[in-house]
């Protein structure tokens, strides 16, 4: 994968997560299957489990523990308010910059 | 839930699985605040034994090579080094013994270090110059002018070529901290220094 691919990756990891979670309450592993199941967002999980960690530090996501029958408790994570706030934020921001950079590379074509 | 439905793990293995995850702590170690690091290996454990639960069953006891096997389908400790950096390699490349990528110790990425060491190379060349009056007190306490006809040169030609590397080194960086400016400014003098040294003491030869 090019820098460039890998750089892009990298900042749109949190949305990805975030958006992920916005369609229902995850545990971690859940969040990185249903990542697998998107085109060119094939995130692993030591890539989305920092980032879960990072944003329940922050208060963008709580944290419900739920006992698992295959060992230790299972995390689910949800948006909090402000995690919604953020998320909203940051698609909006990401569809401006979709949607401008889609028109620029029309009049390169 | 029943515990005997739980996957256990042996002594050994669990010391296994404990090397694994105190291994993902130790990438995350300095980067991440400590209940950021307990989340993540909290993580990274649950998936472990969710794997090995719907590899040998429920309530038999794994194998040391189930262990490996799913240790294989996990990201290895080093892709945690990096958050969000793309880890995204074919599952059948990855093993437990992947040693780390080795950190570019002079790279043009690296501009913090090239400054850093920019401004203490410029800084011991200017340092240095302080020994040319040593050079001459010398002079007058042996009556030899030895010290200064071997020294003061010796010493100017190290200013200069310190003096250049700092500047050098100060440019690689992009002049992007206080201490590629200090290597800068410290190589020019020591530099100027340097070469006022040496040239005194050509004149002198001369005449």
């Amino acid at each position: 994968m090019s820098p460039w691919e890998t750089q892009l990756r990298k900042g749109i990891v949190e949305l990805a997560v975030l958006a992920t979670i916005a369609e229902g309450e995850a545990y971690g592993y859940g969040i990185v299957v249903r990542l697998q199941g998107v085109s060119g967002l094939q995130f692993t999980e030591s890539t989305v489990y920092p980032v879960l960690a990072r944003l329940a530090r922050e208060g963008f996501l709580a944290i419900r523990v739920e006992p698992s029958p295959a060992g230790p408790s299972r995390r689910y994570y949800r948006l909090t308010a402000e995690g919604r706030r953020r998320f909203d934020a940051m698609a909006e921001g990401w569809k401006t910059v979709s949607e401008s950079l889609s028109n620029l590379l029309k009049g390169v074509r | 839930m029943s515990t005997i439905d739980m996957t256990v793990i042996s002594g050994s293995l669990q010391t296994l699985v404990d090397a694994r995850l105190d291994a993902i702590d130790r990438a995350l170690l300095g980067r991440v605040s400590r209940q950021e690091r307990l989340n993540v290996v909290g993580e990274v454990e649950g998936r472990i034994h969710e794997l090995l639960h719907d590899r040998c069953g429920p309530g038999v006891e794994p194998s040391r090579d189930d262990v490996l096997a799913v240790f294989a389908r996990l990201d290895p400790p080093e892709a945690y080094l990096c958050e969000g950096d793309d880890h995204e390699e074919p599952r059948a490349a990855r093993s437990p013994s992947r040693p780390p990528a080795p950190a570019s110790a002079w790279s043009v990425s690296d501009p913090g270090r090239f400054a850093r060491y920019s401004g203490m190379l410029g800084l011991a060349s200017l340092g240095v110059g302080l020994l040319m009056p040593l050079a001459y007190g010398l002079v007058f306490v042996t009556g030899n002018e030895l010290p200064v006809l071997i020294g003061v040169p010796c010493i100017g030609l190290f200013m200069m070529l310190g003096g250049l590397a700092s500047l050098f080194l100060a440019i690689s960086s992009r002049l992007s901290n206080a201490w590629a400016v200090v290597g800068a400014a410290a190589g020019v003098l020591s530099c100027i220094f340097g070469m006022a040294g040496v040239v005194f003491i050509i004149s002198l030869l001369i005449l």
